[in-house]
């Protein structure tokens, strides 16, 4: 068994350091005061997957988040966004990158369109192709028929849509996403999941934080588990399983195993 | 393959054509949020206010009118530094007031707007979303405190032909743009040495400090109403007034109001001192802009628990009094706004009663009562969440906003009677009568008018209290109304009876008023 898991590791770290990465993380650090809240954190992920980003509350996921999207600066560290170092030039990898915070904000007094059209200017998208795309997406979202409402009318499940909108309006080459799903009811969920799908197979990736194992499980091919501001375990959900010796486990156990484990100090192997 | 089909967007004219945006919507969203609703009330309450406004406007360009007229009729050896002085002190209270407000709304601007994650992530230069913000503060300053300069320029211009004070208008943007790089650069220490938290606190005292230190200062040298001889044959400017605004006009600050009349060098040195501001705060502050707040925000402390708030039991209008009480107490920012402002009207009785104390006391009472009763109400009705409390007790709304007018008018109006209990064992009978009759009436309905406006909070958001630059409205509202009222009605007591019950009808009739208003906007009964 330890075997064979070693040996996947391995043909894993081939397959992909051989890939081209939308997002390098390497030895991330960032303290706040005396609070360390990502320590030493690395990962790679690949054009194309999405990477679920899992923990629990205060485990440094949506801080690794917001260094990525140049929010914030690390104290220590690499990131690369499609090979752009974000310290050494930000703007330049901001430009393939979209950041959906777990509340994401919106401008209530604006139409969907006159967001849209605002948000695709910071992007510098024309914007007769802007229209074009706030059209597009509206439509695919079931937003066109209320494109004249202010976003303050709209539910919590619409005003998702916009921000995914938002986040698809400049054509991202990876897209960042925290607890998009919270607070959706099923079918905006599933909307949502099939959005990100279709996105995936146009070749953009994803970095995905929930709290919903079961999303994780299914869409993630690639999931990392913070605890503490560590990078705990990582991997595709048969290494995960190999690694936590849950042959059948659903996500849910090893996730609370392994966060179980790390709490109680019991190491596992890597 | 995803393709994008994204042009540069580090150029200039990117930076440009984005910072142009953000300011058009920001403006925008500002002016939507003013949009009256389409039940007639919603249309009632917009049209009341614009036309309020349009009469407020009116009355200062008419109090201008008389102040230039009065300056020009008064017999004086020097009438070109007489009137030096006056557009000196007019244009320093322009830039005091500027100042002053310009801290909070520089907190709110800079580092407190929600949309920052969406600019701060997107490739658009940060000195350029600064440089947007400065600019959108700048106007918003402009326009605020723009009721003390416009109608001096527009009667210099317009009423006595005096072209060359049109280039106040530029001035008024170039000061406005000079102040507005002041407080962003003093709220950015502010954050650094002191976090956040109390970042805001001290933004919400400072202005008043200010204000009293001012008024008490403005006080100390000027001549007191009750000094003053109010005689129809004695209608000019005092010999020793004339003298204070020719003092005035030797100061540096005379600068002011040399390039408010258009003169070439002056206008030129305030345009360079704008811009020399804007990219020193620029230049210092972008670094901070990205990630200061940033940081601070993620690392702010957590309010204590139960500090703040209070388990709300339904039922019993005492427990929810007594809820409020301590719920006012306990907000830092409440209790730091409430002491400043306590503090205003003791630097304006100084000036209304120098040498005069039950006449300031007087005052002094009567403005407290109406801002603190407003105040205290805002407070209870805004620190916690109205609307969930609201919809557990359907049947109890009235009882609940009872509540809350009254814990915020308990404490003042106790003091008013207090101070009308001492005036009169002092054998100030009248002033005492003034207290009662003016003071209790304004307390009401400040509460009354603080309960309308109060803004609920949503579950999990921090109380936009007195940080949201609306709420600022009914506070300078009441702010103004009371001290009118405390004004005319303590300055009609020292010359006629008649005329004093005529000023305490004003205070009933803004009772009146406040019901009505609440009846419009959020039925009572």
């Amino acid at each position: 068994m330890e075997s064979i898991s070693v040996f996947d590791n391995l043909l894993d770290f081939l397959s992909l350091g051989a890939m081209e990465c939308a997002c390098e993380i390497i030895g991330l650090v960032k303290r706040f005061g005396p609070k360390v809240a990502v320590d030493q954190l690395s990962f790679k992920v690949p054009a194309g997957m999405l990477y679920g980003f899992l923990g629990v509350n205060g485990a440094g996921k949506t801080t690794t988040l917001r260094m990525i999207s140049g929010l914030i600066r690390p104290d220590a560290g690499q990131i690369r966004v499609a090979g752009i170092d974000v310290m050494t030039e930000p703007q330049r990898a901001k430009q393939p990158l979209a950041y959906i915070p777990d509340d994401p904000v919106l401008y209530g007094k604006l139409n969907p369109m006159e967001h849209l059209e605002f948000v695709s200017a910071l992007w510098g998208v024309d914007p007769l192709v802007a229209r074009k795309r706030a059209q597009e997406l509206l439509e695919k979202l079931s937003l066109w028929d209320r494109r004249h409402e202010w976003i303050e009318s709209y539910s919590r499940g619409m005003k998702q849509k916009i921000a995914l909108a938002s986040a698809l309006i400049h054509e991202p080459k990876l897209i960042l996403l925290d607890e998009p799903l919270t607070g959706l009811d099923a079918s905006a969920a599933r909307l949502v999941k099939d959005i990100l799908l279709d996105f995936l197979k146009q070749g953009g990736s994803v970095i995905l934080t929930t709290h919903i194992l079961e999303v994780a499980e299914r869409l993630a091919e690639r999931i990392g588990i913070m605890s503490g501001g560590r990078l705990i375990a990582e991997g595709t959900m048969a290494q995960l399983r190999s690694h936590s010796g849950q042959a059948a486990g659903s996500l849910e156990d090893i996730f609370l195993q392994l966060i179980q484990g790390e709490r109680e100090g019991i190491a596992l192997p890597t | 393959m995803i393709a994008s089909t994204a042009s540069p967007t580090g150029s200039l004219s990117h930076s440009f054509r984005v910072g142009t945006a953000l300011v058009w919507n920001d403006i925008k969203q500002g002016l939507r949020k003013h949009k009256a609703g389409s039940s007639w009330r919603a249309r009632l309450l917009q049209s009341g206010g614009i036309l309020f406004g349009l009469i407020f406007l009116a009355s200062l360009h008419l109090a201008a009118f008389s102040l230039v007229t009065y300056t020009g009729l008064s017999p004086s050896d020097d009438r070109a530094r007489l009137f030096a002085g006056l557009s000196t002190a007019i244009w320093c209270f322009l830039l005091f007031v500027m100042i002053s407000g310009g801290l909070a709304r520089a907190l709110v601007v800079l580092h407190e707007q929600d949309d920052s994650n969406l600019l701060l992530s997107s490739p658009v230069s940060p000195r350029a979303v600064l440089a947007a913000r400065l600019f959108g503060n700048a106007l918003q300053s402009c326009l605020v405190d723009g009721f003390i300069i416009v109608p001096y320029i527009n009667i210099r211009a317009l009423v006595f032909g005096q072209l060359n004070f049109l280039w106040g208008y530029a001035v008024w943007f170039a000061l406005a743009v000079i102040v507005t790089c002041i407080d962003g650069l003093f709220s950015f220490g502010l954050i650094r040495w002191l976090g956040m938290r109390r970042a805001r606190l001290f933004s919400q005292a400072i202005p008043f400090v200010l204000i009293f230190g001012v008024t008490f200062f403005a006080g100390s040298m000027s001549v007191s109403i009750a000094q003053m001889n109010m005689t129809p044959d004695n209608t000019h400017m005092p010999p020793v007034m004339q003298e204070k605004f020719i003092a005035l006009s030797h100061t540096p600050l005379v600068a002011l109001a040399r390039a408010g009349a258009g003169s070439p060098e002056y206008v030129t040195m305030i345009f360079a001192a704008a811009a020399a501001m804007a990219l020193i705060t620029l230049r210092l502050t972008e670094r901070a802009f990205i990630e200061g707040t940033q940081n601070l925000a993620e690392n702010v402390t957590a309010a204590v628990p139960g500090k703040a708030d209070a388990p709300f039991r339904t039922g019993v209008l005492k427990l929810e009094i007594l809820k409020n009480l301590r719920l006012i107490v306990r907000t830092p920012m409440m209790a730091v706004q409430c002491i400043a402002q306590v503090l205003t009207p003791v630097g304006i009785a100084f000036v209304m009663g120098h040498q005069d104390l039950p006449r300031a006391i007087a005052f002094f009472v009567i403005f407290v009562a109406g801002v603190l009763s407003g105040m205290f109400t805002i407070a209870a009705g805004t620190v916690e969440e109205c609307d969930d409390l609201l919809s557990m007790s359907p049947r109890r709304v009235l009882l609940f906003r009872l509540g809350k007018m009254l814990s915020g008018c308990l404490w003042p109006l106790g003091l008013t009677l207090l101070a009308v209990v001492g005036l009169f064992l002092a054998g100030e009978g009248l002033l005492a009568g003034t207290v009662l009759f003016a003071g209790i009436p304004l307390g009401l309905a400040a509460s009354i008018v603080g309960e309308t406006f109060a803004t609920p909070v949503k579950t999990g958001t921090r109380p936009k209290l007195l940080s949201d630059p609306i709420m600022m409205i009914p506070l300078l509202g009441m702010q103004l109304t009371s001290g009118l009222i405390a004004g005319l009605t303590v300055f009609t007591a020292a010359f006629s009876v008649y005329f004093l019950l005529l000023s305490l009808l004003l205070s009933y009739f803004m009772l009146i008023l406040a019901v009505g208003l609440a009846q419009l906007r959020k039925p009572l009964f």
